[in-house]
């Protein structure tokens, strides 16, 4: 089942390079990879197996990547632009179902526990972002990589070539004024 | 002044509206580091420079506070899955060869669209969706969702909405394709076209016929009203259809809701064309009679515009009260009911059908109308139209001016022909309902089982030919996705069992007797006994009264009921029942019936047990043939007989004929059925269990690699199958003396059973007593003491003090004191358990030759060396009888004796022993076993204590390193040992060299006690763990 395309692989290398119209080839080649595995990965419903965004970047990283003719970076890297296309994935999803609710919501007996809406709403985050990326850029984009791909402190730390305590601390901010957007009436 | 410049510089850019953002995310972080009082120090010194920041800074670590795990971990996904589960349409579009048009209703349990269907035909068509949800609730839903689509799919009539079709979609959601029906509902329908009462009628009797039709095909619709009851023109006619059968509520009741008392229920139906039972508390037990309460409102509302209480009732009413209503109430008589209507509007209700006047529409109800009314809606539905036949017959009797039967009481209430050929079938029926439309899945079950359950079910149906179609459909909508592990078969069986002991004077004894056979054998085949056993002693009774006591059927249920005896451990009364059975079968029956092959093949099965292998052999060579003769060679029958001789064949020790026989039958089923097929897994298995005998470990382990690897994937890591099969491959390598592997796969088999079983299951036990045997073979005495002191006790409440369970945790509890010093307490619980288990089990018993090697063990620590000796040598010759090949355990007890000749002085008798051992070891061990290296670290001692000192030094070499390479606890004083005896020759060189000392003397016997430094390894015995 895998698929290694190796031009996906000369494209990250190219890339690497400094070519920016590889990023632009590479993108929809990924973001495609990346709505099938989401979409593969809901319907697997395996009980008490919460999914994070990490697996399924890695998933498509390992299944469109060749292993042995890149290194560690290009994998931080494409981690990184697989960040903004989960962002977009994400809110697409949640545009939609916006635009599919049609008529009055009619109030569910449907296990409320279980439907609940998560804590985070998904369009509102995008906007937040937004702002937050007006006023410093680089904490949006660690917000990207942490929460849209589940990159761990060091792994942001490379793509953005941050030392870690400098993204732990720009981290620990940025979730606090983000916080406090969402919040606030 | 450098720093008041600054400050003025940054009150200019703050002014500007530009925060000094790196100061801010540098006091942040100082901020974060502090504790309360310091932050608060903090701020208001940055207040004193920039009271912006300050502000900024305070509400940013209020909010740091609080979203510490906000966005973190885990949130995503849930987010994702959220989503997903909402996003029904545009994953609807995937589903192929369907173009959605647009949403026509959204409720609970999902939405409906219309859609234009391209392939295979193309057509307008509706498409339900059901949301699933996730997570083993939604595996349980979809479980439900597919049988029901299964069953409606097997409804084909003019008047009930086609269902073309089903599948899930991308996301997981479960969808049905079905006719749409592009109509009205029936009471709009015929109010809006002002029919008269005849009109009304007809078209009622084709809602009717439509209902029958369900009904015939096992299928109860539990929520018949007007809105599920569409008229929609055919070439200008009206034609009535019915939609929604079923699903929404069958979905909406079990998994979701709790009872009609939980306000949340009447967002998917309405109570006022409830049935009382479905008002009930239990709301899901409903049968036929439901369906017709529902028709009955149906009717009362198409004759009299009114619902059944409609006069009981106000737009205050709560939904309790309402419910309280249709559950308590009588419904009022239509008539009655109509003369309490304002005048005006009896008028208009009058003329919509067709009456001139009130009055004359009430004289048109007066009678039978009323009758049919008052009995469709009886609040007991005993006293209801037990079929929709009923009612339609009693309605046609009304136009055709015969009699009608709802004025039953007093008249002879008698039965047409019709009821009567349907009476069984209604009956049987309604069990099957019963049983589908409820039904909790059963997760356990793996789903092999199930479907074998499913196969045995599957042929009985087919023998029953009244029932047929119905049992036939029961399993069917029973049978579920593979890949999903909740089944619910047993709950559909529970229901159907349920149902069959109401319904029994109702059925026909011969329909009964197959029922209850092939419940027997269902349950039977799910492992279910005792519920089997019920059903089987039921089955013979009926038959045997019913068909005579030799009849076919009351024989097969007997050999049945024989099966199960004996699947329970009842061997007498197996023995005396399938001895029985056999005599019969061989008396009426034809010779080659395959009845008697199976009956015999039981009984080989019984005398199999009970350890009489010569009997159980000849029967399986009989029956083996018999299959050939009958079937031919290769008939999976043939096959499964050869696998039950085979195994016989192994217990009978004779190998190589079992072997070729699982290979030949293992080569034929692979080819025919799917590989995870429980034949192949035994195939396998047994082909495994006879290497292993065999003493061919090289060959028995990638089968039971294989094994395990096919349990894991199809199972999963802590089901049954899995940790048996996880016990058997770890008590390889624990026979081999691989211990390392055997600690870790018991470890992990004990791990999973003690979170999947919890710590008092038998499967939890199983596989704690060999990982207490484990630890100590490698040395670690205190755990072994724990973990045998802790389930010990479990075993001894569960079981009792003698049970074998017990007894092998004291043996390791015995032996683990013993290794530690604490002798007395070794000495009570080894003495204790090894007479209980001369006494429960023979002294041959592998349990008592163990705790017999422990105790010797015990005597050595001690110095008791005469006790030592004789119990040592005593044991030898016990397991010499009976287990002649030398297995594991053969040479642990053959070492002991060694060792106690060591002690003793005995070095020839040591050393012959230790010989003889240390060949076998080295023929059948594997290098890196343990055991192996301790025997020949055993016979070096021994050869240098004799003096043999070049011998001593090469085996030493060779066992050494190896010791060391596998970490083995005795290395330390192996290495000791060697180098006293390497220092002690050494020495005698120097010595020999100045005066020359002969050989036989050089022997330099240690004092005892320095020996016993040396002393003995913990070379435990092996005991079998046959899970």
């Amino acid at each position: 089942m895998q698929n290694i395309d190796p031009n996906i692989t000369a494209l990250l290398a190219d890339w690497q390079k400094g070519d920016q119209k590889a990023v632009n080839q590479l993108i929809p080649l990924v973001e495609e990879e990346l709505r099938r595995l989401a979409r593969q990965y809901l319907r697997k419903e395996m009980p008490n197996h919460a999914l994070q965004a990490t697996e399924l970047v890695n998933e498509a990283y390992l299944r469109l990547v060749d292993q042995d003719r890149t290194t560690w970076k290009n994998r931080a890297h494409f981690f990184g632009i697989a960040a903004q296309m989960m962002r977009r994935i994400l809110l697409d999803h949640a545009r939609n179902r916006q635009a599919a609710k049609r008529g009055p919501e009619i109030k569910l007996s449907l296990n409320e526990e279980i439907m609940a809406q998560p804590e985070v709403n998904m369009v509102a985050l995008d906007e937040a972002l937004k702002e937050l990326s007006r006023i410093d850029p680089r904490q949006a984009r660690i917000v990207e990589l942490r929460f849209f791909v589940g990159m761990n402190i060091e792994e942001a730390a490379e793509v953005l070539q941050l030392s870690s305590s400098t993204i732990k601390r720009e981290w620990r901010m940025a979730k606090a004024w983000l916080y406090r957007y969402l919040n606030q009436d | 002044m450098g720093k008041e410049v600054k400050n003025k510089e940054r009150e200019k850019s703050t002014r500007a509206g530009q925060l000094d953002r790196d100061r801010l995310k540098e006091l942040f972080a100082q901020g974060m580091e502090m504790g309360p009082q310091e932050r608060q120090a903090l701020i208001a010194n940055e207040k004193q420079v920039c009271p912006q920041i300050a502000r900024e800074l305070a509400s940013l670590l209020t909010a740091a506070d609080a979203s510490e795990s906000f966005l973190e971990e885990g949130t995503i996904g849930k987010h994702l899955q959220w989503l997903n589960a909402h996003n029904c349409e545009q994953d609807c579009a995937t589903i192929p060869g369907i173009e959605l048009i647009r949403c026509i209703g959204e409720g609970g349990m999902g939405r409906v669209f219309e859609a234009q269907q391209l392939q295979p035909v193309k057509r307008r068509i509706a498409v339900k969706v059901v949301k699933a949800g996730f997570g083993p609730r939604a595996q349980e839903v979809r479980a439900r969702f597919e049988s029901e689509r299964q069953t409606l799919a097997l409804m084909n009539h003019p008047h009930v909405a086609q269902i073309y079709g089903g599948g899930q979609t991308e996301s997981g959601s479960p969808y049905l394709l079905m006719e749409y029906v592009e109509g009205v509902p029936i009471t709009e329908y015929c109010d809006r076209h002002r029919l008269g009462l005849h009109d009304r009628l007809e078209l009622f009797f084709q809602v009717c016929r439509g209902m029958q039709h369900a009904h015939q095909k096992g299928i109860i619709h539990r929520d018949l009203k007007p809105a599920n009851v569409l008229i929609t023109l055919r070439d200008n006619q009206p034609v009535s259809k019915i939609i929604d059968f079923g699903i929404a509520k069958t979905l909406g009741n079990a998994p979701y809701e709790s009872g009609p008392n939980q306000p949340g229920k009447f967002f998917l139906g309405t109570p006022l064309y409830m049935s009382p039972e479905q008002a009930d508390t239990d709301s899901e037990d409903v049968d036929t009679r439901t369906d017709v309460y529902g028709l009955g409102v149906i009717l009362y509302e198409l004759l009299t515009g009114q619902l059944p209480f409609s006069t009981d009732w106000s737009a205050e009413t709560t939904c309790q009260e309402l419910i309280r209503i249709v559950r308590n109430k009588e419904p009022r008589v239509p008539t009655r009911l109509l003369t309490g209507i304002e005048a005006t509007e009896m008028g208009a209700i009058a003329q919509d059908r067709g009456q001139p006047t009130p009055k004359a529409l009430i004289r048109a109800l007066q009678g039978d109308l009323n009758a049919i009314l008052v009995k469709a809606l009886a609040n007991d539905r005993e006293r209801r139209y037990d079929t929709v036949s009923g009612l339609v017959e009693d309605l046609s009797a009304h136009l055709g001016h015969r009699p009608v039967l709802a004025h039953a009481p007093g008249r002879t209430y008698q039965f047409g022909k019709f009821m009567r050929r349907n009476k069984s079938i209604i009956g049987a029926m309604s069990l099957i309902i019963m049983a589908l439309t409820t039904g909790l899945a059963v997760s356990t079950l793996s789903w092999w089982r199930v479907s074998r359950a499913q196969h045995m079910a599957d042929l009985e149906a087919e023998k029953a030919t009244e029932l047929s179609l119905f049992l036939i459909n029961m399993l069917k909508s029973a049978k579920s996705d593979p890949t999903n592990g909740d089944i619910r078969m047993l709950s559909v069986l529970q229901r159907a069992s349920m149902q069959l002991s109401l319904d029994e004077f109702q059925l026909k004894p011969e329909v009964l007797g197959t029922l209850h056979h092939t419940l027997g054998g269902t349950y039977r085949a799910l492992g279910q006994l005792e519920q089997s056993e019920y059903h089987l002693k039921r089955a013979i009774e009926v038959r045997r009264e019913r068909l005579g006591k030799h009849h076919r059927e009351t024989l097969e249920s007997k050999v049945g009921l024989g099966s199960v005896y004996l699947m329970h451990g009842y061997q007498n009364q197996a023995l005396d029942l399938l001895q029985e059975a056999c005599v019969e079968a061989k008396l009426h029956l034809q010779t080659d019936d395959p009845l008697t092959l199976e009956a015999t093949q039981w009984l080989g099965n019984c005398y199999q047990q009970q350890g009489n292998i010569f009997r159980a052999e000849t029967l399986h060579r009989q029956v083996l043939k018999g299959y050939v003769d009958h079937f031919g060679e290769n008939h999976l029958h043939t096959l499964r007989a050869k696998r039950i001789l085979a195994a016989t064949l192994i217990t009978a020790q004779q190998f190589d004929e079992a072997e070729s026989l699982l290979l030949d039958v293992y080569r034929l089923e692979k080819t025919r059925l799917p590989g995870d097929h429980p034949n192949n897994l035994s195939s396998l298995r047994l082909l495994a269990r006879v290497a292993g005998q065999k003493g061919e470990y090289a060959r028995a382990e990638p089968i039971n690699q294989h094994l395990m690897d096919m349990y894991r994937e199809f199972y999963g890591e802590s089901h049954q199958d899995t940790l048996q099969q996880m016990l058997i491959n770890a008590q390889s390598h624990l026979v081999q003396g691989r211990l390392r592997e055997a600690e870790a796969l018991y470890k992990q088999a004990y791990q999973n059973s003690l979170r999947s079983f919890g710590p008092n299951h038998l499967q939890t036990q199983v596989a704690a007593a060999p990982l207490t045997v484990v630890w100590s073979f490698l040395g670690k005495h205190a755990e072994a003491e724990d973990l045998a002191r802790d389930r010990g006790r479990v075993a001894r409440e569960a079981f009792g003090d003698n049970h074998p369970l017990t007894l092998t945790f004291h043996d390791a509890l015995g032996y683990a004191l013993a290794a530690q010093g604490k002798h007395d307490e070794a000495d009570r619980v080894l003495h204790h358990s090894l007479q209980a288990a001369n006494r429960k089990m023979g002294e041959e018993n592998m349990v008592s030759i163990s705790l017999r090697d422990d105790l010797v063990f015990l005597y050595l620590e001690q110095n008791h060396l005469e006790k030592a000796h004789s119990l040592a040598k005593e044991n030898l010759d016990l397991i010499r009888a009976s287990h002649p090949h030398a297995n594991t355990q053969h040479l642990q007890v053959m070492v002991r004796l060694a060792d106690v000749h060591m002690r003793r002085g005995d070095l020839e008798d040591a050393r012959a022993l230790y010989e003889k051992v240390w060949q076998i070891a080295q023929e059948e061990l594997p290098e890196n076993s343990f055991f192996r290296a301790e025997y020949g670290a055993k016979l070096a001692r021994c050869l240098a204590e004799q003096g043999r000192f070049n011998e001593a030094e090469h085996l030493y070499h060779a066992t050494l390193p190896r010791m060391k390479e596998l970490e083995h606890p005795n290395l330390n004083e192996t290495e000791q040992e060697w180098l006293n005896h390497l220092e002690g020759h050494q020495k005698q060189m120097t010595i020999a060299k100045e005066d020359w000392v002969p050989p036989e003397t050089g022997g330099l016997p240690a004092p005892e006690q320095e020996k016993k430094v040396v002393g003995e390894s913990p070379a435990r015995s092996v005991t079998s763990f046959t899970p």
